[in-house]
This record gives structure tokens, C-alpha cells and sequence, in this order.
């Protein structure tokens, strides 16, 4: 099944066609959005237009769960805000919350109805000491034990290993740049940083301006490798980007943008899917395409990445183009003669760890 | 030891409580933290002053020396430090001239 | 129409295609190849709705996971559609599988409704309600008041609506553990016990075919009215006590399923709760003290 034939992206472009949806389509479209991680936006999008009423009661019921799920970790959200605004405002330096947290703490309607299980802030790479320190003494730990997964983290990675915080067992990565440094596309997260926004009732978090919210999404979904939300996350960039169309200019603002923080081909690859899946033009939005070869292909893999999420949008390519997304990313991330040894060893780990499960058993 | 002069809900806290008749504890939400707590009868007693707009430490001290409590400062510093924990108080030093309570 | 009206032939075709089943306030699409389940189907779920749906809250199977262990020492597993949270079980754990599976689906995705974890039965228009410590013989209690005139509505999970504060009835088999599998036996020696599952991390469990009655009245909820503690103790005589709503609310809450998740109405719809029942203990050791107790409350 094509993502672009689904009842579900038709209910995320369009709700109002959700009472005419009959109780069989309705079974797919849950059981979807459930795998998707969807059914919170969903139910969002129900109640938000008042369509409650009008759909079949175990349908609602479903969807109110979803929501209950989402509502539920949006309140925790704020609540980590306000702690981690605490801990961390005494250091006088801006810290950026991202990608779900940041659609939560803002309001966005991005974040109606959906679910997310980490907090990610960015801080400018010079306080990365300082943060930590902080953090430490406010009750966060790294998670990491192993000394290689915490080089690998420090040395290559834009981030620092996740870390968890020891009472209220939530998890937050702490980011210093948008892109890792060893990879093949580098960004300036300074100058997002300078075009952020304050949060209201809020000392030292701050959030990204909407073209740079679009660009991380954007970058986000083409770069990491956790493609079991791909759908999710290419419905959240749909919002982000709905939300300002009515702007004069957007399009090409936005594309500039792109270019001064060097984000055109992860913004390219993003606006082709959603035209594709979700029929969606942005007029003006210009972007420099990637070598014509490289282009079918890539769009073929990420395609069938996106419909990973459940048995019926998958099809026998979908393994083969899950771990080929699986390279892809990690190939971004980190040049070739390291990439290598990092795959093989995470290879043997897991097989290594299967091993010791079994005989513990 | 001095206490805080005033106290009140943290902005934003929103609790919700409930005490069942001829029972002494009261359970409270917090619908900000999401956390549920059970409170003894002078802690329970101690919020519902507080969220009725009658939170000043001297009161408090002078009712609990009233009820036989010889160190009622001592008795509320515990219940303070408590309910402070679990974020369901916060002090508050109102200026002189705005004595509102 | 009902299960029983269905062949095995037929059952066994329906169930391998996908057959759907009606129980409490959910429809359930249930896949298996196994002749094992098909017949636990057959005998514990012969008066239970089936039909076919355009709709199903949850789409479950029971099978044999992928892999050569299958023939070497057969395995089962359960799905919600692609999904497990189970680790393979031996073959004979099927049925105790697939009522576990069916609670976990409900427990982790119904929240529509406040579930809490405890059994709870109706008499006289009153529901009682029995929060499920170990070691209380809830389900000797449970089995043996549902074979005693008492209508079934739950025996794991006990589900509040959100919108009027009454049980729904999940009827479903009684899970009987261990030593409950023979009390209940000679309790009532005419009552259909299913086979039992050895060896499973609860010990050896059963389950006890719910008496039709129960089955028919599923659609009917009821108000509850009595939250009772019960504890199992040898030699002891039956003794109850009053126990404080205060406590009563956050045991019932750190019990419960979804009261966390469902934020400030899982605080509300527990306090209703608590508004309409009195609570107590109560201390038993013999069956027939139990159940007369039990009459006593509810007259």
C-alpha cells in the first residue's frame, strides 16, 4: 500500500473525513496509527474539530486513549522544563529546547496529541562542561556505562551520551550541534542559537525560531537511524509547516535559511516526501537537488522507510531498505574507515548479549 | 530559627484534595508534578489554611501552641520542610507595606 | 451468535483466518493455528458472542514464533498485530498466554476507562470490589463466589467509565493459580476447569469457565459499593475490619493500571470510587465463613 493512499494520512491532511470513514477502514486506520505512534494526533485532530461526536464510540475511545498517552507526557514535559529551567538558568547561558519539548513548552499545534520519549536541548559546545556539571548536581547521570559507547558519544557525536535523571527516571540529550562534526554535512548551530526564542515563564530555556524548528525536523528525519517513527516525524515537519503557510515569502525564507545554515539537501529529500505522501507544495521553496543519480534511489529507500511502522505498508524491500537507511545514517554521521569498525562492533555486542541472555535463562 | 512569614501553592500547582468524614488523613494531586500524596491531619489542616488564603507561619504557630504543642515553631519547620518537598508550598516574604497575605 | 453454535471445524477455520470474539466492552480479532487453542476457545469462551466485525479493538494471535526451536521443543508467543512484549512460553502455556496477552492489551491501551487491579463481582445491585494482593486468594475467593450466585464482572482487571463512574463488566475465564485449582475443584465438582499450564512464572495456572449468567449479562454495569481487603490466613476465624478511604485510595491507586496516566480524572473517578463504597479487611480461612460474609455485606 502507497503511505499517500492511506485513510490515515488523508485523516492527518484532512479530519474532516473522519466521520465518513466506515467501522473497517477505521480498524486499519487505528491499528496503523497506533504502530505509527500517531493515534494521540489524531484523537487531537478529532477533538479539535469537534468530531468527537460524530465517529463510532470504540473508534473515539481509541483515540481519547491515544490522547490520555500524549496529554499525559505533555504534562510531564513542562513539569521537566521547569525543573531543568531551574538547574540550569544559574549559568547565564541560552539553552535551546528542540523537536517535540520544544512544540510542547512553545504551544505549538505540532505537538497536539503526540508522543515523544526524550527531552533534547542544544547549548553552545563551550558550555558543555558547565552544563553537565550542572545537570550532575541536579540530579541527572550519563547512561552510557561502556567506555567505548561514551567515546564514541564525545568524540563524534553532536551530543552528549543520553543522560537520565536518577529520581524521575526521565531521559534528556544534550546536543551541541544539530549534525555531528564528523559528518559529511556541516551546519552552524550558533546561528541557530542567535534566532531563538524565549519560552514564556521561562528563565534560560529558549526554542528555535519556525524556520529553524522545519530545519531540524527536517534534518532530524533524514540523518538518524530510529525510522519506527519516520512517519511520525514526517507528520510532525506536515504541522510545523501548515502552521506557516499563511506567511508571505515563507517558502523562499525558508530556503534561504537553508542555505545560510547549509541544510539544503536534508530540506530537498524532506519537501519531495512530503509533496509525495502528504501533497504538499510550498510555493518558492527552491532547493539545490543532490546529483540526479543519487536522487531515485534515495527516494525509493526513504519511501519504504517511512512505511516500516506496520505490516501493511511494508513490502520484502522494506528489511533491506531499513538497514540501507540504517548505513545511510550512520554514514552521514562518521567517514567511512570509522563507520566500519563501529557497525561490526555494535554487531557483535548485540549477539554477544543474546548469547548471555540465553544461558542465564 | 526563623520560618518564612507566608506561605502559598506554587503558580501553576492546581492541587486537588479530598478528606473522608470521621477520617483523619487527606490525599492531595498535584496537577502540575502529576505526583498524589497522603497527608497527616496537621499537614492536611496546614494546606487547606494555606489554600484558603490563611498562610502565615505566626497563626499557625499560635493555633498549635493553643492545641498543646509546646514547639510549634519546630512541629510546622518539619511540616514546612515537607510539603515544600513535595512542591506543594512555597514561601513567600510579602513587603510591609503590602501586607496582603 | 455464540461460540458454541460454531463446529470445531469451523472454529478452527475462523480462528486461523481470524476470529473475532466479544468480550465486556471489547472486540477481539484472534488468530491461531494452534488445536490447542481452538479448543480452549471451544470450552471456555462456548457462550461468549462471535461475529464477523468491521471493527476489533485489538487484532491478537497466538502461534509458534518463527525459528527452528518450533520443532525441537515447541514455543508459543503472543502478538498484538506486528507487536510482542512477551518472550516465547512452552507450547501447553497457550491458553494462560493468550488471556495474559488479552489483559495486557486492555491494561496497557483502554484508557477510556479507569482500570484498576482487582476482581469484582455483583450481587443484590451491589459491587464488591477485590483489590488483588498476593497471598489473599482472590481467585479462590473470586471462583468460589461466582460459582455461589454471584455475577462475574471481572476477576483481574476492574474497569471504570469515565463518563457515569460505573464497573464495566470484563467477563472473561477465571484465572485459578496453583493451590485454588483444587479448592475449587472440590468446591464444585460439576464446574468446567480448562486445562491446566505448568511450570509458568505464576506457578500452575487454570481457568474456570465463566457460569453463563455472568457471560449473558456482560453489557450490564453496576455501581460499586464495597471495596473489601481480603486475607487468606491459616486456622484463622473470620474477622473484619474498617479500613480507612484515605489508605484504601492510595493502595487503589498504586494499583491500578492507568490511575498516573489518566492524571487529574484518575485522581476524581478514584474519589467517586471511594465516595461510594465503604471499605474494610477481612480475615478468613475457611470458604464457607468467606462467602457468608460476603452475603451478609451485600443484604
Amino acid at each position: 500500500m502507497r503511505l499517500a493512499e492511506l485513510d490515515l494520512v488523508h485523516a492527518l491532511i484532512d479530519p474532516d473525513i473522519m466521520p465518513g470513514l466506515g467501522m473497517a477502514r477505521w480498524d486499519l486506520l487505528v491499528r496503523q496509527a497506533r504502530a505509527a505512534g500517531l493515534l494521540g494526533k489524531v484523537g487531537a485532530l478529532a477533538l479539535d474539530r469537534g468530531l468527537a461526536p460524530h465517529l463510532p464510540v470504540p473508534v473515539w475511545h481509541a483515540l481519547e486513549a491515544g490522547l490520555a498517552f500524549a496529554d499525559r507526557q505533555a504534562l510531564a514535559v513542562h513539569h521537566e522544563l521547569r525543573l531543568l529551567d531551574l538547574a540550569l538558568s544559574g549559568l547565564g547561558i541560552p539553552v535551546l529546547v528542540l523537536k517535540g519539548a520544544a512544540y510542547v513548552g512553545s504551544g505549538h499545534p505540532a505537538a497536539a496529541g503526540r508522543l515523544m520519549s526524550d527531552i533534547d536541548i542544544l547549548v553552545p559546545k563551550s558550555s558543555l562542561g558547565q552544563v553537565e556539571a550542572a545537570l550532575m548536581l541536579a540530579g541527572w547521570v550519563s547512561t552510557l556505562r561502556d567506555p567505548y559507547d561514551q567515546r564514541y558519544y564525545r568524540q563524534w557525536m553532536h551530543e552528549l551520551p543520553p543522560m537520565t535523571h536518577i529520581r524521575r527516571g526521565t531521559n534528556l540529550d544534550v546536543h551541541h550541534n544539530l549534525l555531528p562534526e564528523t559528518g559529511r554535512i556541516r551546519t552552524q548551530p550558533n546561528k541557530v542559537i542567535e534566532d531563538s526564542l524565549p519560552l514564556p515563564g521561562l528563565r534560560c530555556l529558549r526554542v528555535p525560531s519556525q524556520q529553524d524548528l522545519i530545519l531540524h525536523s527536517a534534518t532530524h528525519l533524514m540523518h538518524e537511524g530510529e525510522w519506527d517513527h519516520g512517519l511520525r516525524d514526517l507528520s510532525d515537519l506536515y504541522s510545523l509547516i501548515t502552521s506557516q503557510l499563511g506567511e508571505e515569502g515563507f517558502g523562499s525564507a525558508l530556503a534561504e535559511r537553508a542555505r545560510r545554515l547549509n541544510l539544503e539537501r536534508p530540506l530537498f529529500y524532506a519537501l519531495i516526501h512530503l509533496q509525495r505522501i502528504f501533497g504538499l507544495k510550498i510555493a518558492g521553496a527552491c532547493v539545490a537537488a543532490p546529483g540526479s543519480l543519487i536522487q531515485p534511489l534515495m527516494n525509493g529507500l526513504l519511501e519504504q522507510g517511512f512505511g516500516s511502522f506496520h505490516a501493511s505498508c511494508r513490502s520484502p524491500l522494506t528489511v533491506f531498505a531499513q538497514f540501507s537507511l540504517f548505513v545511510r545514517s550512520h554514514w552521514l554521521r562518521m567517514p567511512p574507515h570509522l563507520l566500519i569498525p563501529h557497525l561490526l562492533y555494535k554487531a557483535f555486542k548485540k549477539e554477544k548479549a543474546r548469547v548471555e541472555e540465553t544461558t542465564a535463562a | 530559627m526563623s520560618l518564612p512569614t507566608h506561605w502559598r501553592v506554587p503558580a501553576g500547582a492546581k492541587l486537588i484534595w479530598r478528606r473522608w468524614p470521621g477520617e483523619d488523613e487527606y490525599v492531595f494531586y498535584h496537577r502540575a508534578t502529576g505526583d498524589t500524596h497522603r497527608l497527616s491531619e496537621l499537614a492536611g489542616f496546614v494546606m487547606e489554611e494555606i489554600l484558603a488564603g490563611r498562610g502565615d507561619s505566626a497563626t499557625l504557630v499560635q493555633w498549635l501552641r493553643e492545641q498543646g504543642d509546646e514547639t510549634p515553631e519546630t512541629t510546622l519547620d518539619h511540616v514546612f520542610a515537607s510539603l515544600t518537598q513535595l512542591e506543594l508550598v512555597e514561601p513567600i516574604n510579602p513587603e510591609p507595606a503590602d501586607a496582603t497575605g | 451468535m455464540r461460540l458454541a453454535e460454531l463446529s470445531s471445524a469451523e472454529l478452527e477455520s475462523h480462528l486461523a483466518q481470524g476470529l473475532g470474539l466479544v468480550t465486556g466492552p471489547f472486540r477481539f480479532l484472534i488468530q491461531s493455528r494452534l488445536p490447542r487453542v481452538a479448543h480452549g476457545l471451544a470450552t471456555l469462551y462456548c457462550d461468549f458472542e462471535t461475529g464477523d466485525f468491521d471493527f476489533h479493538d485489538f487484532h491478537v494471535r497466538v502461534d509458534k514464533p518463527f525459528g527452528l526451536r518450533s520443532w525441537f521443543r515447541p514455543q508459543i508467543n503472543f502478538w498484538l498485530d506486528d507487536f510482542t512484549p512477551f518472550i516465547p512460553l512452552p507450547a501447553d502455556h497457550d491458553m494462560a498466554q493468550l488471556e495474559w496477552g488479552m489483559n495486557w492489551c486492555i491494561a496497557g491501551h483502554a484508557h477510556h476507562y479507569l482500570m484498576l487491579h482487582a476482581a469484582v463481582l455483583e450481587r443484590n445491585g451491589q459491587a464488591v470490589i477485590l483489590p488483588g494482593d498476593p497471598g489473599a486468594g482472590k481467585s479462590t475467593l473470586t471462583a468460589a463466589l461466582t460459582l455461589s450466585g454471584w455475577r462475574l464482572l471481572s476477576d483481574e482487571i476492574t474497569i471504570i467509565d469515565r463518563d457515569d463512574g460505573l464497573i464495566v463488566p470484563l467477563v472473561r475465564p477465571v484465572s485459578l493459580k496453583n493451590a485454588s485449582i483444587d479448592i475449587i475443584r472440590a468446591f464444585a465438582p460439576t464446574a468446567y476447569i480448562g486445562d491446566t499450564a505448568k511450570d509458568t512464572h505464576k506457578g500452575t495456572v487454570s481457568h474456570l469457565r465463566p457460569p453463563i449468567d455472568s457471560v449473558l449479562a456482560m453489557n450490564r454495569k453496576a455501581r460499586a459499593r464495597h471495596i473489601v481487603f481480603p486475607r487468606w490466613r491459616a486456622g484463622a476465624d473470620p474477622v473484619s475490619k474498617p479500613h480507612a478511604k484515605s489508605d484504601a485510595f492510595l493502595h487503589v491507586a498504586n494499583h491500578a493500571f492507568n490511575y498516573s496516566l489518566l492524571g487529574s480524572l484518575g485522581f476524581d473517578l478514584t474519589a467517586r470510587l471511594l465516595d461510594d463504597c465503604d471499605c474494610q479487611n477481612f480475615e478468613y480461612s475457611r470458604l464457607p465463613d468467606a462467602l457468608a460474609f460476603f452475603e451478609k455485606l451485600v443484604t
